[in-house]
């Protein structure tokens, strides 16, 4: 836990020297799997559907604010569709513009979680998902969660009938909006998802140790566990050590994230009580966890004594020649 | 000679006007009526927006039925229920966002509180030290 505690203290002053770097590598890097995962789930334009276009927009993106990023990644996902149905774009631009309208113009900043749901199911990390928005936001992740698993499922639906019809017409965009509409695997993922996060964010809120370490463990397996039973249910085919290792990888990755926020020394909880005129209270105070970094510096004692000595016998020396 | 005090608070004025509140503080010069009404306002807009949006996605669906049967639809009642089912949002978007905007004001105007009590301070400093005026482009606001 010390070597952690030293390598997130590290961490945490090297970003803050080299910020300025960082920053732009890291929307860089961001920026390329948002593309890098779209290409994956529906890159049907050639021309867009390439690792040096990825590179170009993600380096782009270094240059935009994340509202405009946000808003090219949905222009480029329009521009996949539009390939092959040009009516079938336009509903999902209209869809993608409902969304933007009726919910992020009010909470804007949930536009990132709802983009993760896409490129986490792609990933294969989409079960840690819940469990770090049940950490960081609480109920109201209810609706990102709906609306990032309804985007991919969305996503899936438009590649499965593009893959068993040649049709580019009306038909499609009903076809489509008919099989997305009833799928009954992606209500019953939003369920999961939903009272996944609702379960974290219960158990963390909890006034015991652990509470966040427990919130991460009880969500990840309670996830993993209904996700395996929806699978079941729905004859869904899966490579289960695929999946267990995104699983595994994707809470291993939380708990990180959640150590990096806010690292709590249970050994140190103090509870205290007092009261003033209108209330009593009892407060738990959880400390947190921070180690000093070891600066190492060498002095070297002495070091003009032995410059002096030095001298002092070349003196002698010469002294002893003369003589 | 550099005063770390007077240094500490203008870099917080510097990151509130910035970073951390830059939205409460451009809105801080509302009156609550106006802050409410403008934000009530924009979300009819936005609202209305998403509403008419949605209606075209399920005209395009419907658009074989409609253009098969555009003689033998009921306009009365389609209009009817369309204007209806949108009267309805207005009115729930209208409630929600007065409830949820009037508790914000209220959240921002602690968050100006401090911001001001920050100016204070450091017009204070200039007072004591009998310097030039604060200059209002010294924070890069």
């Amino acid at each position: 836990m010390t070597q952690l505690l030293v390598l997130r203290e590290y961490l945490q002053q090297f970003y803050q020297k080299k910020s300025s770097v960082i920053n732009p590598v890291f929307r860089f890097v961001i920026g390329f799997i948002v593309f890098f995962s779209i290409n994956q789930v529906i890159g049907y334009h050639p021309a867009l559907n390439h690792w040096y276009v990825e590179c170009i927009l993600a380096l782009a993106g270094v240059l935009m604010s994340g509202e405009m990023l946000l808003f090219f990644v949905a222009v480029f996902v329009v521009v996949h569709i539009f390939y092959v149905s040009h009516i079938l774009a336009v509903a999902v631009g209209i869809l993608l513009a409902i969304i933007y309208f009726a919910y992020l113009k009010f909470i804007p900043e949930h536009a990132y979680y709802i983009i993760a749901f896409p490129i986490a199911f792609s990933l294969n990390i989409a079960c840690g998902l819940p469990v770090l928005m049940g950490l960081l936001l609480g109920p109201v992740a209810i609706f990102p969660t709906v609306c990032g698993v309804g985007i991919y499922y969305l996503l899936r639906t438009i590649t499965s009938v593009m893959s068993t019809s040649a049709d580019a017409s009306l038909n499609l965009y009903q076809a489509v909006i008919q099989q997305f509409l009833g799928n009954e695997e992606m209500y019953a993922m939003m369920a999961v998802f939903s009272l996944i996060t609702i379960l974290v964010y219960l158990i963390r809120r909890q006034e015991k140790d652990f509470a966040f370490e427990m919130a991460i463990l009880a969500g990840g397996v309670a996830n993993m566990v209904l996700i395996l039973v929806i699978n079941y249910i729905f004859n869904v085919d899966i490579n289960m050590l695929l999946f267990l290792l995104g699983s595994i990888v994707s809470l291993l990755l939380v708990w990180v994230i959640q150590f990096m926020r806010i690292p709590l020394n249970y050994a140190g909880v103090e509870n205290l009580q007092f009261e003033d005129d209108e209330y009593y209270y009892y407060v738990r105070a959880v400390p947190k966890m921070n180690i000093a970094m070891k600066d190492k510096s060498i002095k070297r004692f002495n070091v003009r004594n032995v410059a002096n000595n030095n001298k002092q016998q070349e003196k002698e020396k010469n002294e002893e020649i003369e003589l | 000679m550099v005063n770390e005090e007077k240094v500490r608070i203008m870099t917080q004025i510097a990151l509130d006007e910035t970073k951390n509140h830059k939205k409460e503080i451009s809105e801080g010069e509302y009156y609550k009526s106006d802050y409410i009404r403008s934000h009530v306002i924009s979300a009819v807009w936005n609202i209305t927006v998403s509403y008419f949006l949605f209606v075209c996605l399920a005209v395009i669906y419907h658009a074989d039925y409609i253009f098969v049967n555009v003689a033998r639809l009921h306009y009365e009642v389609i209009g009817f229920l369309v204007l209806g089912i949108y009267a309805f949002i207005v009115l729930l978007s209208i409630l929600l966002s007065y409830l949820i905007y009037s508790k914000k004001y209220i959240k921002n105007k602690k968050v100006l509180d401090d911001y001001c009590s920050k100016l204070e301070e450091l017009e204070h400093f200039y007072e004591q030290n009998g310097e030039e005026e604060v200059d209002d482009t010294i924070t890069g606001a």
